[in-house]
């Protein structure tokens, strides 16, 4: 990495933050002048601002950032660049975990904000330990097993989802729909700081494990050797993505394909350099969600489209050209 | 630094590759292991490491059990340059350098200094700003040896370098080149194992060869004491003549004229090669 590069690479992160925040606050139903941004007041302009407006770019943000980040530590920990917290079954694992909540926890789920993403959050946890106990071979982690397991376990919490509704009432469908399709719209302060400390979480028990992620690309014997602890690092990253990927679940649903785009977006702007792939996927992470948001929010307007169905009609076609791409190369 | 092993086993998918070896070689040595594929060279080298935990017996590193040291300890006075490396993700050589420095302990710009010597040293330094993927196999092999020498931080002394098939790849020149090198490193103070199966540049360039043979190590010494006809015979199976180089009397193992069956024992065929030499 060249000072040169990297700085420039922050300069461009900042601009593209701000303009999407930018857009994602000046779009919306109700229009919303510059001085009720600025000045505040107890116009309904002003109100939407902060409690909607404001929250739900936030919520965005914190969700999105998540998912990149976490989709970034996946590659970086299975050395492989289409590891995704979805892909891999540990997004399953969480909704699975919120739809346990939901459907046999009600009661208690109005006592706390924190019982739905805890549940995501085991959830997680457990499809995480599960998939990497699943693929790994002696020393190394084997692709093809991590990719069948992670399919596997999306089928068996798929099932396990299925069963939840079979058994469900309608008011628990209802809360359902919401996490099958993925959605900002119940975006408020409350869920905004219930987010927050999960993915602080998260990005401390990443923030100082890039350069572990840059020796593991050469495999868990030669980063080894190079002084790194490896099972501290899998720990780490296990933890992390069920911590950020239970929360986001919990609070947004299931949102697919950020944890893939955002890190090889970022590759191609910098290289593979942990110390500017992880920062930089959480942001370009948090700037994809926000702009699908937009267009979420604005397509049908005033209807909303939930943002996963966004997110995947861009992610899906990303993914194919992807994979079109890295077969040209080895070609 | 000093390693030794004391009655180590190694087993690998319930194999027993290596039984009851025991030696030890301290600073200043280069020793180079041989065998057939498959006599647990390699193993025995991850195992002395201290990344594989043998089965039985333990290994030292200047008298101190390897599992008393930490893995950020053991990176600033071992390396190791494995058989093969792939990378998957878009990595530039210099970045693959860098991770070198930094398990030296290296940081900011000392770390930069210490890569753009190491690739220098190994020769690669127009290859710095190549992406891993588009660097050829020998060219990838010479840059992970940057690598291994940003790690060692010029300060060979108590040092120990691991090197598994470390030329493999390598043209004869490079070959020549790395291995003079690692004996350069040897003189200064560090330590040397490696793997080869070129013989003759394990007796040029190494001051101890190990033969290991059935899991057991079967001789250890000096290049002159360890390369004898009858035990190339009975590891490898071929029939070679070994005779002093004409310069400087190393060992030069020549295979053949019938590689296996019968050796040639006519007097003819001696008085042929010795005229040859």
């Amino acid at each position: 990495m060249t000072l040169a590069k990297g700085s420039a690479f922050c300069v461009f992160l900042a601009i593209l933050s701000g303009a999407v925040a930018l857009i994602s606050l000046r779009t919306g139903a109700v229009p919303i002048s510059w001085r009720e941004m600025v000045g505040g007041g107890d116009s309904v302009g002003s109100m939407v601002f902060q409690t909607m407006r404001v929250p739900r770019l936030l919520l965005g943000f914190l969700c999105g950032g998540a998912l990149g980040l976490c989709g970034a530590a996946m590659q970086g920990l299975f050395r492989n660049p289409l590891a995704d917290p979805a892909l891999v079954g540990v997004s399953g694992g969480a909704a699975l975990g919120a739809v346990a909540a939901i459907v046999l926890g009600g009661p208690f789920l109005s006592h706390s904000i924190y019982i739905l993403p805890a549940a995501a959050f085991f959830g997680a946890l457990a499809a995480a330990i599960l998939v990497h106990v699943i693929a790994t071979r002696g020393v190394r982690v084997d692709v093809p097993t991590l990719l069948l397991a992670g399919i596997a376990i999306n089928a068996f919490a798929g099932a396990g989802i299925g069963w939840m509704i079979y058994g469900a009432t309608d008011s628990q469908l209802r809360d359902f729909t919401f996490w099958s399709l993925g959605s900002l719209a119940g975006a408020g302060w409350d869920a905004t700081l219930g987010c927050l400390p999960f993915v602080v979480v998260a990005a401390g028990l990443l923030a100082f494990r890039a350069r572990a992620l840059n020796a593991l690309a050469l495999g868990e014997s030669n980063a080894w050797h190079l002084g790194v602890s490896i099972e501290g690092v899998k720990q780490a990253v296990l933890a992390a993505t069920a911590f950020a990927v239970g929360a986001v679940t919990a609070f947004t649903g299931t949102i697919g394909f950020i944890g893939l785009v955002a890190p090889h977006l970022v590759r191609l702007a910098v290289g593979a350099d942990h110390r500017l792939v992880l920062p930089g996927s959480f942001i370009i992470g948090g700037c994809l969600l926000c702009a699908a948001d937009v267009i979420a929010r604005t397509a049908r307007a005033p209807a909303e489209i939930p943002v996963g169905i966004v997110v995947a009609s861009l992610g899906a076609p990303f993914f194919l050209g992807l994979l079109l791409r890295e077969k040209r190369a080895r070609a | 630094m000093t390693i030794t092993a004391r009655g180590l086993s190694i087993v690998r998918g319930g194999i027993n590759v290596i039984s009851d070896v025991r030696f030890s070689v301290s600073s200043g040595a280069f020793l180079v292991v041989l065998g057939r594929n498959g006599a647990g060279k390699s193993s025995l080298l991850h195992a002395l490491s201290g990344e594989l935990q043998p089965a039985g017996g333990e290994i030292a590193f200047d008298g101190v059990n390897i599992r008393q040291w930490s893995p950020v300890a053991l990176a600033m006075r071992r390396s190791f340059l494995a058989q093969q490396t792939d990378c998957r993700l878009p990595f530039l050589a210099g970045e693959i350098v860098h991770l070198g420095a930094e398990a030296a302990g290296q940081r900011g710009v000392g770390a930069r200094r210490l890569v753009a010597s190491a690739l220098e040293e190994a020769g690669v330094e127009h290859l710095a700003e190549r992406a891993m993927w588009q660097l050829s196999g020998g060219e990838q092999q010479r840059v992970h040896w940057a690598r291994i020498l940003a790690q060692v931080n010029g300060k060979p002394q108590g040092h120990c370098l691991f090197l598994d098939e470390p030329i493999s790849s390598l043209d004869i020149a490079h070959q020549h080149e790395l291995l003079q090198k690692a004996a350069n490193l040897a003189r200064r103070g560090a330590t040397i194992i490696a793997v080869l199966h070129d013989l003759n540049l394990a007796s040029r360039y190494a001051d101890q060869l190990m033969l290991l043979h059935e899991t057991r190590l079967l001789a250890l010494g000096p290049p002159s004491e360890v390369l004898t006809s009858a035990r190339l015979r009975e590891v490898f199976g071929i029939t070679t003549h070994v005779m002093p180089h004409p310069i400087d009397g190393t060992p030069l193992i020549l295979v053949g004229p019938t590689t296996f069956g019968t050796e040639i024992r006519t007097d003819s065929a001696q008085t042929a090669l010795q005229t040859l030499c």
